[in-house]
């Protein structure tokens, strides 16, 4: 799924780390070559021992696309924008209309990246890398399945706090971006490999338990598809809008071109789409479920993965800065799994097979550097996590934002540049963007306003639900008249969403402080204040702010950067 | 951070320039027509002999001084919270209040305008409907309310309000007073609580006065020396109340380059009839020129300098006092021989104390923090 950070001083740091603790990774991984190379000597000069089972094909394939999926995932993760991007354009909008339960269990996790989010993202790093190293070593012992366990309980961490339960639990739930979640296929193909290897022998029910999960999940689509108040039949927001998004990424016209015409086809005809949509998930899934006709439904279904990933899912990555390759992926890797051509495979080798040298020292270091992945450097940085927040997460790095606990913001009433009281909290349903500016300020103030206004003209038809408002900021010229000049003179009076809001000096003190703004009065010249746009979410919570400590000149990236907070948290 | 970013201003064209002195204080100066924008000129106005308040250049903004002892100590008076590096125009009302109008600059694209009440604290804000004309004639008190005159060209009006946060409501404009469309207001005086003044340019140069009465704002008839009524050149100022009903106007007469004349229009009645002075030679550029109780100080070109005359007798007679030391662009009257002078403009101007008429130029040497206010450029 994408996202949308930016390199920066965070990113540098992310990459600095990371190259510090791969080395103690490539230590460890020295450390397991040398000794799993002794071992190995030492039952090589013992055949007594017992006998190895071989592993099937089917599941050797679906090993190794679980254990490249997951080194995939990290190092996606240690994309220099992670650090930064991570919260606001994947987790917030992953949290965006959750249960609050939800959203209580995940934030000190929250809070632990936002303020260490170096450390927190080269734990996730350095986890996944690790997971796939192992995952992909493989074995059959002790170490291999504690190894797949770790791969499922990972996999639902980040089910529940990277993908909030998959979007299940708010509206708009749908087959084509990827619901339940790509981590949830994670965990179904890590249970799958602890089953015992007989699983994956004779009648194969591991197999028919990849199948037998791809379909429920595809049944799940038909189903989601067809309730009412997930939004599918809509002809704006529906697959329509899904479609529209997914043109709208950066790709080849090639690519682009059929996603523009399914936009409009749905536009115009919602129902026919996703009634087609409906029936082919329905009856593949239906009969994948079933079992029978294998030969026909298991290449149906990866048909119909493959065109989601590309229709629906943007290869994984192409919507932005990717972390995984979403959910069509595992899904189809579990599928081919199941397909009953896979070669028999048999239980026991009659004596142990001599292994070879260098693959000893092969799987001794990925064995060594991914205990050290999974379990060393995270150890050691997670001691980190729970301490005062980095200096370096004090500013984030992309222009500014930065994550918010998610305090409820400190409501007020004042009067608006038509003279209309407004309450804060009345806006709740609404993103709020909110600012503190000057009306009579000749140089920042307006460039922050039009900046603001221009983000939401960018967001267009998601910008629906998002209200502007400014608080002003200045103790001398705070009449109604000032915000209302100010409105009129930098051209936002046609602008439903804007709210320069004042009072006397005693109604904007406290307003004022509640949001830590300081004003102070120069010898000469405009009054200096802080500048920050509060980011209040729906349920009137401070989510996240963006402020100029990073990019004092306020340049044009601030309407990119608002633009991209209104497209993903705006209701 | 700071919103504070004060960049330099840029030079406005003005045409004419105005100015005035209130009634019942001490005078202070009026430039007939400024060779230069009047925003980056500084601007006196004295209280008493002593005491006064000087809109002054630092750095790339405008700052405003107060004295209460001639300038040998001065206190930074500028309003707060606004930039001011647009520039400043100043009207004074008794010993306290202020009202100080902002030019517009970067993206501040319409006047405040600030009340002060001489503390430090004492300052209300608001918004002009407007722009200001470009004129220290452009603020003025009566009483308690507040004038302003906005805008430009034919499209001036003038504006009043009992406060700077307003309601401001036009009071008069000059396509209203002119219906020919092609008349532009320059300035506005009270020479007392009843005598309202607004000065105007018509098209074709002359200077049109209007006073306020009970049916709104009427002309106002200029003595006009035989023969150069056609021919007066830009509005001279607004008018000099000096106690009672006498008012003292400057004119000029064309100089074109060459040499002109510049003249005391004095009434006693409202502006019923005026009594022309005797012409002073221009020989080049325009006078600037103060009044206060009858006094009138005229300081006119001469060179790199200027020359001061001083009459008593609403321009009947002159006497060249001096020479100043350098281009005035600012003189205020504060006793009966006695004043400051301001010579040149932005960073490089001048202070001067006047005694004698101008016999004698003695300088004010300004504290140095006084320069290094604006410099810096983040405020």
């Amino acid at each position: 799924m994408p996202t949308g950070g930016q390199p920066g001083a965070l990113g540098g740091a992310l990459v600095t780390a990371l190259a510090g603790q791969a080395a103690v990774v490539l230590a460890f991984a020295v450390l397991g070559a040398l000794a799993y190379a002794v071992v190995q000597r030492r039952r090589a000069a013992d055949p007594s021992g017992p006998a190895l089972p071989t592993e099937s094909g089917a599941r050797r394939f679906l090993r190794v696309a679980l254990g490249s999926l997951w080194v995939l995932d990290g190092l996606l993760q240690a994309q220099p924008a992670m650090p930064s991007g991570f919260l606001p354009t994947m987790v917030d909008p992953a949290m965006a209309g959750q249960p609050s339960w939800l959203t209580q269990l995940v934030a000190p996790l929250v809070r632990a990246w936002s303020h260490h989010p170096v450390g927190a993202d080269a734990v996730t790093v350095w986890v996944q890398v690790g997971l796939g190293v192992l995952v992909l070593a493989g074995g059959s012992g002790r170490f291999a399945r504690t190894a797949l366990w770790a791969s499922l309980g990972w996999s639902v961490v980040v089910w529940v706090a990277g993908e909030g339960l998959g979007g299940l639990l708010v509206p708009g739930a749908s087959w084509l971006t990827g619901v339940p979640g790509a981590a949830v296929f994670y965990a179904v193909a890590s249970g799958l490999l602890l089953a015992p290897w007989s699983w994956w022998s004779g009648r194969r029910p591991a197999a028919s338990l990849a199948r037998w999960a791809v379909g429920v999940t595809m049944l799940l689509g038909a189903v989601l598809q067809a309730l009412p108040w997930e939004g599918a039949w809509s002809a704006s927001d529906g697959l329509s809008a899904i479609f529209r998004d997914a043109s709208t990424t950066p790709q080849p016209a090639l690519l682009r071109r059929p996603l523009s015409a399914l936009a409009l086809v749905s536009a115009a005809h919602p129902v026919a789409v996703g009634s087609v949509l409906l029936v082919v998930l329905a009856v593949v899934g239906a009969g994948l479920v079933s079992g029978r006709a294998a030969w026909l439904f298991v290449p149906s279904g990866l048909a119909v993965l493959l065109a989601t990933w590309w229709f629906g899912q943007d290869f994984g990555v192409l919507g932005g800065t990717g972390t995984d390759p979403n959910s069509a992926v595992p899904l189809a890797a579990m599928l081919v799994a199941a397909w009953p051509g896979w070669a028999e495979a048999t239980h026991t080798e009659p004596e142990r097979a001599p292994v070879a040298p260098r693959r000893r020292v092969l799987g001794g270091a990925a064995w060594g550097a991914g205990v050290a992945a999974v379990l060393v450097v995270p150890a050691v940085l997670a001691l980190g996590l729970f301490g005062p927040a980095d200096a370096q997460a004090a500013v984030a790095d992309d222009g500014g934002v930065r994550q918010l606990d998610g305090r409820a913001a400190p409501d007020f009433t004042l009067t608006d540049q038509n003279g209309a009281r407004l309450t804060l909290s009345k806006l709740r349903g609404n993103l709020v963007l909110l600012t503190f500016l000057d009306p009579v300020c000749s140089d920042n103030c307006p460039l922050i306003a039009n900046q603001l206004a221009a983000a939401v003209r960018a967001a267009g038809a998601r910008a629906e639900h998002v209200q502007v408002v400014a608080v002003d900021a200045n103790p001398v010229f705070h009449g109604v008249p000032d915000v209302q000049t100010f409105t009129r003179e930098h051209g936002l009076s046609a602008m439903p969403s804007w709210h320069f809001v004042t009072g006397s000096l005693a109604q904007l003190t406290p307003v004022l402080r509640s949001y830590g703004i300081t004003v102070s009065l120069q010898s000469v010249g405009m009054e200096a204040h802080s500048q920050v746009v509060y980011f209040v979410d729906a349920a009137g919570r401070e989510v996240s702010s963006m402020d100029d400590s990073a990019q004092p000149d306020l340049t044009t990236g601030y309407v990119d950067l608002m633009t991209r907070a209104i497209e993903t948290r705006a209701p | 951070m700071t919103s504070g970013l004060v960049r330099a201003a840029g030079a406005l064209t003005v045409a004419t320039a105005l100015a005035g002195c209130g009634a019942g204080t001490a005078a202070s100066s009026t430039s007939v027509a400024a060779s230069s924008p009047p925003r980056l000129q500084p601007q006196l106005v004295m209280a008493g002999p002593d005491s006064g308040l000087l809109v002054w250049r630092s750095g790339s903004v405008s700052v405003l001084l107060a004295t209460t002892d001639g300038f040998r100590t001065v206190t930074n008076a500028t309003p707060p919270a606004v930039p001011t590096d647009g520039g400043l125009l100043l009207a004074r009302s008794g010993s306290h209040h202020v009202l100080v109008g902002v030019l517009p600059t970067g993206a501040l694209s319409v006047s405040p305008v600030l009340l002060g009440d001489g503390t430090p604290t004492g300052w209300s804000g608001g918004q002009l409907p407007g722009v200001l004309t470009d004129r220290p004639e452009a603020v003025a008190f009566q009483g308690k309310a507040l004038w302003a005159l906005l805008g430009s060209g034919s499209s001036t009006e003038l504006v009043t309000a009992m406060a700077a946060e307003g309601p401001w409501q036009v009071a008069a404009s000059a396509s209203s007073l002119d219906p020919s469309q092609r008349l532009r207001l320059t300035g506005v005086r009270w020479t007392d609580a009843t005598q309202g003044w607004l000065s105007g340019t018509a098209p074709a140069g002359q200077t049109v006065l209007f006073r306020q009465g009970a049916g709104g704002w009427r002309p106002v008839p200029l003595a006009a020396p035989q023969g150069t009524a056609a021919a007066l050149q830009e509005a001279a100022s607004a008018p000099c109340g000096t106690g009672g009903d006498l008012v003292d106007l400057v004119t000029t007469r064309p100089s074109s380059g060459g040499p002109g004349t510049a003249v005391v229009e004095r009434t006693v009645d409202g502006g019923t009839s005026w009594r022309t002075g005797a012409p002073v030679a221009l020989p080049a550029g325009d006078p600037v020129w103060a009044c206060s109780a009858g006094r009138v100080w005229l300081a006119v070109p001469d060179g790199s300098a200027a020359r001061l005359l001083a009459s008593t007798n609403g321009g009947q007679a002159w006497r060249d006092e001096g020479t100043a030391p350098g281009p005035v662009t600012d003189l205020a009257i504060t006793g009966a021989d006695t004043g400051y002078a301001v010579t040149g403009e932005g960073t490089a101007a001048r202070l001067w104390s006047v005694s004698a008429s101008g016999q004698s130029f003695a300088p004010v040497t300004l504290p140095e923090w006084v320069a290094q206010l604006g410099v810096g450029g983040e405020s």
